[in-house]
């Protein structure tokens, strides 16, 4: 677990490249903008569930409260949507502080849990009583902000953050607590790991990430709904990619984007009853024959998946 | 803190589950280099009396107090790096590591000054499993690697929780000289065991337990005579 830096750094590299070079031969940016906020949403999510073991179903809640808060800052203080993409980060680890209590559950309690409290936001931001501060149902717009191409590098400089952090927990003392965690969290303690403080802090960092996305997500499309960002397509769509990729590595996710993102776009939109057969037929067979996703078949050959 | 002070003093601990007194008024104390023997029947308390040391659970009533400091509030994460470690009755590795990571999270983790995890493997006869999964160790190898885990912290105080169960004499003769070798080096070892002949090659102190009380603190040779004692484990 402590060596690989190296291989960390190609797939690193590799992936950044690729999203650097493909805009100048493919022209459906947004298309390639939501793989990479997938990309980034999936090695978040890993950081909290692929190393902890806690897997947040509302996980899409600190994505909604990153394009809120981005985009209120922008309409009211008129802040630069860089800035704005920050407060939205810091605004899902502000959400991510309060929700800390669901440790104390644990399994499928703590995943419905932190989707009740997903929907508990998404009901707050689109109360129409809050139409002064939110817009309420009637969505979000600042066109003012609209800039397709800024926010395009910025989501790839959270990818950027997102794969370099999950990389470097993956390889540090950090992650291999984190680990011991996810394995049994008494014998963590007995060998001296402060569960609380660490598994909290993977909690954080992990709602930074969807709240960076979140808030440059909303920047780029610069009109939505809260059904947009609170939507739990979303949630799903990550959760299934980082299982269908293998969690707790750093490739898993990005290739699990990579096909079934890719899949979604090549038949989900144009004929999505196939779509749907396609991606049950999928999972099903997943769970069957792969349940530790396909990096698994490079693990079952001894090699050491980044 | 005086040489010959105990490192470890417990005086009258309760605990309660429902409407069950798991701990009720438990005393005895420990110095360091000593090994004390934790004996008693099924049920009468003595895993709870190491989950309450290394604060697994809050205790309801009594104090613990290790080097002097009253640590019954603290944090078992706190406790174990300020010298406390245990091993389970049933080991509890952590399987999908390998078993050098096993080690060495309690190395990096456990006390300010790290263990070396490969010379910890090589000690308790597991270096050749190293960068293998737990998992795939038999049950007596993932006693071990507790045992090496809960060095890696560097403990001055450990708490052997039936580490004698499933062992061959052979194999008993050798973990009671393991002991007695820490013991010499200065850890203080409270020996939980339902092996008499065990307890009887690593210490002559014994305290026993019954319903959640002390039945008896003393010698353990006047322990198999005295009548109490007598009666707890063989119901009369």
């Amino acid at each position: 677990m402590l060596k690989g830096w190296r291989s960390t750094a190609i797939v690193t590299a590799i992936t950044l490249v690729t999203f650097i070079v493909v805009p100048k031969l493919y022209d459906n940016q947004f298309l390639l903008f939501n793989m990479m906020m997938y990309m980034a949403l999936a090695q978040g999510l890993n950081i909290i569930y692929g190393y902890t073991g806690y897997l947040p179903f509302g996980y899409v809640g600190f994505f909604g409260a990153g394009a809120y808060a981005g985009a209120l800052v922008i309409i009211f203080l008129h802040w630069m949507p860089l800035i704005a993409v920050l407060v939205g980060g810091l605004t899902a680890v502000l959400f991510g502080m309060v929700l800390i209590p669901l440790f104390r559950l644990s399994g499928a309690y703590f995943s419905i849990a932190s989707l009740a409290a997903s929907e508990a936001l998404y009901y707050v931001v689109a109360n129409p009583h809050l139409e002064k501060i939110t817009q309420g149902p009637y969505g979000i717009s600042m066109p003012q902000a609209y800039d397709a191409n800024a926010a395009y590098w910025t989501m790839l400089g959270i990818l950027a953050l997102s794969l370099v952090t999950s990389g470097i927990i993956r390889r540090s003392r950090f992650g291999l607590a984190l680990s011991a965690i996810r394995e049994n969290p008494l014998s963590a303690s007995m060998s001296g790991v402060n569960v609380v403080q660490m598994r909290s802090l993977s909690w954080l960092l992990s709602a930074f990430i969807a709240g960076l996305a979140g808030a440059t997500f909303g920047w780029y499309i610069s009109v939505f709904y809260p059904e947009t960002v609170f939507s739990l397509t979303i949630g799903v769509f990550t959760i299934v990619f980082i299982l269908f990729g293998g969690i707790g590595t750093l490739i898993g996710p990005i290739i699990g984007t990579l096909i079934l993102y890719g899949l979604y776009n090549y038949i989900g939109i144009s004929t999505p009853q196939y779509f749907q057969i396609a991606y049950g037929l999928l999972i099903v067979l997943l769970v069957l024959f792969l349940p530790n996703g396909l990096v698994s078949l490079l693990k079952r050959r001894g090699v050491d998946v980044p | 803190m005086s040489p010959d002070a105990p490192i470890l003093e417990v005086g009258n601990l309760e605990k309660s589950f429902g409407g069950l007194k798991a701990l009720n008024g438990v005393s005895f104390d420990l110095h360091p280099g000593e090994i004390l023997g934790l004996a008693g029947p099924n049920g009468s308390g003595k895993t709870t009396c190491i989950n309450a040391i290394t604060g697994v659970f809050r205790i309801d009533g009594g104090s613990i107090r290790f080097a002097g400091e009253d640590i019954h509030h603290r944090a078992t994460y706190r406790r174990v790096r300020k010298g406390i470690n245990r091993t389970f009755q049933v080991p509890r590795p952590f399987p999908g590591l390998t078993v050098h990571e096993n080690v060495l999270v309690a190395a990096h983790y456990g006390s300010g000054e790290h263990a070396d995890a490969m010379t910890l493997l090589e000690d308790t006869g597991l270096a050749e499993f190293a960068d293998k999964p737990a998992r795939t160790l038999n049950s007596s190898q993932q006693k071990m690697l507790g045992l090496a885990r809960a060095l890696a912290t560097k403990p001055r105080l450990l708490l052997v929780d039936e580490i004698g169960a499933g062992l061959n004499p052979e194999e008993l003769s050798a973990m009671a000289q393991r002991l007695r070798g820490y013991a010499n080096q200065g850890m203080a070892l409270l020996v939980v065991e339902h092996l008499m002949d065990f307890l009887d090659q690593v210490t002559d102190r014994l305290v026993v337990m019954d319903a959640g009380n002390t039945l008896f603190t003393g010698k353990l040779a006047q322990a198999t005579e005295d009548p109490r004692v007598i009666e707890a484990f063989l119901g009369g």
